[in-house]
């Protein structure tokens, strides 16, 4: 089984959960930017939900599926479509040999995820297919998908034949057949929050001015179009910390919030250095990551102090659903 | 240069780094003896990891630990932790305050020394002319000074395999050009004010480029994936330019 | 781990289905639950472990009885209405998301096969399809209402 890339799209390229376990080589994470959506893709079609998916940002590729494909489409609505009709967000969906899945304006968020029953067939490169973009190493070939590139999908598993063999029959000659039931991301992640990022302070939060202290929680920010994988650059009345204060590099992680001197924050991302020197005003909770990804240059944002506590156990929550959402899937298998 | 570390250290401190990671800090200025309990540390984290470790990053005077609340906040429910603590943050907390306080007993008498061959000057080195005018001296002179020392790697960082390195002399400190090259090519050998450093990838960077090595510093292939680790000694070698495709890169283990 | 609630909903989305036997496994958790058919009567068990050499067998054999639904009779009680049953246990969610338009409403003429409102269990959002053409005359659910199975939640007017 494989796809062949007809046109890239903006930036297409392959990412699980991360490679772990290799910081301290100055080896960054990479990864899905919206971690969420790439489990519930990989979970839809019967994948570990951390397997390899493909991340989609703003402008879609277009790829002609070359057979019968078992897949998953989640994340930001980039309109995606096989043979011109729209296909449905959030479901398993049959894609019949030959189609062309394509996408078209992005609606709500910014990128997508579509997972393939069984996988990308990439080999690991320190026990992750992410695709590392500037370490040229990982994903297809270490690199964002070009015009031309075929890509070969691994068998899908066992407990997802059924399923798939439902939908075909369903589908008949019809390009594709999508379920009747789906996942409600809103279920998962607070999306309705999406314009207040919760966060906690960051190391550094006590070395800013008063004044900055006070205005980052005040003031909304805007997402510079100088934003990307490896962090959003965020606008607003510029932050100071104290004159003398100079930090010695540490370790940053992803959702970090510095301020260079300039004033102007910036969020770092799932391709971020793995350290960093500049003073950290906040750090966004780990639940509300996938939010931060969905956001696009030219929206805004505020952010939300909590507690330490307060985002663990919001963190624990979100598990707490991803784990109810796994069991549910596991009754539909066995009902299908 | 390097010592066995001695008693007598001030306390480590914690801090949290969002809901999923640690700051251990082991003093507050870069120094050696903080750098060797910076490396006790880790050793003995990646040795001995808690049930829900994720990975660590050492730095210069800090250690930060990555974990999964999840699983930690399961190992605190089941009671393999003990006490009764709930926050995951905390849970780690009490398990770092243990290992850190069990470091004193650890020796750190086993280091590495790795030489990379750098041909100096020339196509391989354009700035070096510039650097021996910066500080008065002749390009030969710069060559002999920058390759006599012996480096400790600090930390790795910034990109993969790039090491920072303490040991430069004054003598050749340059600032750094005003405006950055576009690329400068991998195994490119810098000096950016009173630091030296070799670029494992092709990025741009402001650095004064005085040579380059045929070596790779980063390895994806290998495990580690670094040719350099925190804690090595680097002595650079001076190669003529004919040595360059035939080089070798030697390390010898150390034990005191 | 699961909340009683979760447990309860577990129990109940097993009885109600065509399940007899659910095993569950993740990190370290273990969750069984079996249908026991005991003199014309089923029955549940439900089984949680931290770790398979510590299962704690939880015990709702006499609590649940399956009540069988007769979906011939209730769907056919009038030759011009039909009445839409859940098919499963749920959330009732008349639209697909806050803002969106209702699927149907009272006076919407539907086709067959028209999604008419959403079921939401564990996390799954299941759309109901109408099994006729017509028109909706009573909706018997509201946004929000947990529906048990079998429970009507539509009648439709046959129209020809």
């Amino acid at each position: 089984m494989s796809i062949k890339v007809e046109r890239p799209g903006l930036l297409t390229s392959l990412q699980d959960l991360g490679r772990y376990g290799f910081q301290k080589y100055g080896v960054i994470v990479s990864g899905a930017m919206d971690a969420v959506s790439l489990r519930i893709a990989n979970l839809l079609v019967g994948n570990q939900e951390g397997e390899a998916a493909l991340e989609i940002t703003l402008v879609g590729p277009s790829l002609t599926v070359k057979e019968d494909l078992f897949i998953a489409i989640t994340g930001g609505d980039l309109s995606p479509q096989i043979d011109g009709e729209p296909v449905p967000l959030w479901r398993p969906v049959y894609v019949r040999k030959g189609s062309i899945l394509s996408f078209g304006a992005c609606r709500t968020g910014s990128r997508a995820y579509v997972a393939v029953s069984g996988g990308f067939a990439v080999e690991e490169v320190m026990n992750s297919k992410s695709t590392y973009l500037r370490g040229g190493i990982g994903g297809f070939k270490g690199r964002a998908l070009k015009a031309g590139d075929i890509i070969q999908c691994n068998k899908m598993p066992k407990k997802s034949e059924d399923l798939f063999i439902k939908l075909k029959n369903k589908g008949g000659f019809h390009p594709f057949a999508a379920a009747d039931w789906y996942v409600n991301p809103a279920s998962v992640v607070n999306i309705k929050n999406k314009t207040e990022i919760r966060v906690i302070r960051g190391g550094e939060f006590d070395h800013f001015t008063p004044a900055s202290q006070k205005q980052f929680f005040e003031q909304e920010f805007k997402i510079t179009p100088n934003s990307d994988r490896m962090g959003y650059r965020i606008e607003g009345r510029a932050l100071k910390a104290e004159e003398s204060f100079e930090l010695i590099s540490e370790a940053v992680s992803h959702g970090t919030i510095q301020v260079p001197k300039d004033g102007n924050p910036i969020i770092l991302l799932a391709d971020r250095q793995t350290t960093g020197g500049y003073p950290k005003i906040a750090q966004v909770i780990t639940a509300d990551l996938p939010l931060i990804a969905q956001l696009k240059p030219g929206e805004k944002t505020r952010f939300k102090e909590i507690t330490l506590e307060e985002a663990e156990q919001l963190y624990l929550e979100q598990e707490q659903k991803m784990q109810q959402l796994k069991m549910g899937l596991q009754l539909k298998k066995h009902k299908e | 240069m390097l010592q066995p570390i001695s008693g007598g250290r001030a306390k480590s401190q914690m801090k949290p780094l969002g809901d999923s990671a640690i700051l251990v800090q082991f003093g507050a200025e870069i120094n050696e003896d903080v750098h060797l309990r910076v490396k006790a540390f880790t050793d003995y984290l990646e040795t001995h990891p808690f049930a829900g470790f994720l990975d660590c990053i050492p730095a210069f005077t800090s250690v930060t630990v990555f974990y999964n609340p999840l699983v930690v906040r399961r190992q605190g429910d089941s009671g393999s932790f003990s006490g009764k603590e709930r926050s995951p943050y905390k849970i780690v907390h009490s398990i770092l305050e243990e290992m850190v306080t069990g470091l004193e007993e650890t020796n750190t008498d086993k280091w590495r020394v790795v030489e990379i061959p750098v041909c100096y000057g020339g196509e391989f080195g354009p700035d070096l002319e510039a650097v021996a005018r910066h500080n008065h001296l002749l390009p030969s002179e710069v060559i002999t000074i920058h390759s006599e020392a012996d480096y400790l790697v600090y930390m790795i960082g910034f990109a993969p395999g790039f090491p920072y390195l303490g040991g430069m002399s004054e003598k050749i400190a340059t600032p750094r050009h005003t405006s950055p090259r576009l690329s400068i090519p991998a195994g490119s050998v810098g000096i950016a004010c009173s630091q030296t450093g070799v670029y494992p990838i092709s990025t741009p960077g402001g650095w004064q480029i005085i040579g380059r090595t045929p070596a790779d510093l980063f390895l994806p292939d290998e495990n580690p994936p670094s040719l350099l680790q925190s804690g090595d000694v680097i002595r650079f070698k001076p190669i003529p330019p004919e040595e360059y495709k035939i080089y070798k890169v030697r390390i010898y283990e150390h034990k005191s | 781990m699961l909340t009683l609630n979760q447990m309860k909903d577990l129990i109940k989305t097993v009885d109600q289905s065509s399940v007899d036997r659910f095993k569950f496994e993740a990190e370290g958790m273990k969750v069984l639950v079996e249908k026991i058919a005991a003199s014309g009567q089923s029955s549940e068990r439900i089984q949680v472990g931290e770790t398979p050499e510590n299962q704690e067998s939880i015990s709702a054999a006499a609590a649940v009885q399956k009540e069988k639904v007769d979906k011939e009779a209730s769907s056919s009680t009038d030759k011009e209405q039909h009445r839409v049953l859940a098919p499963m246990v749920g959330t009732y969610y008349s639209r697909s998301n806050p803002d969106a338009e209702p699927f149907v409403q009272v006076g919407t003429k539907v086709e067959e096969n028209q999604v008419l409102c959403v079921l939401e269990a564990m996390k799954l959002f299941n759309e109901i399809h109408s099994e006729v053409s017509g028109e909706i005359v009573e909706i018997l659910a509201e946004d929000g209402q947990l529906i048990e199975y079998g429970q009507p939640i539509f009648v439709i007017k046959n129209v020809d």
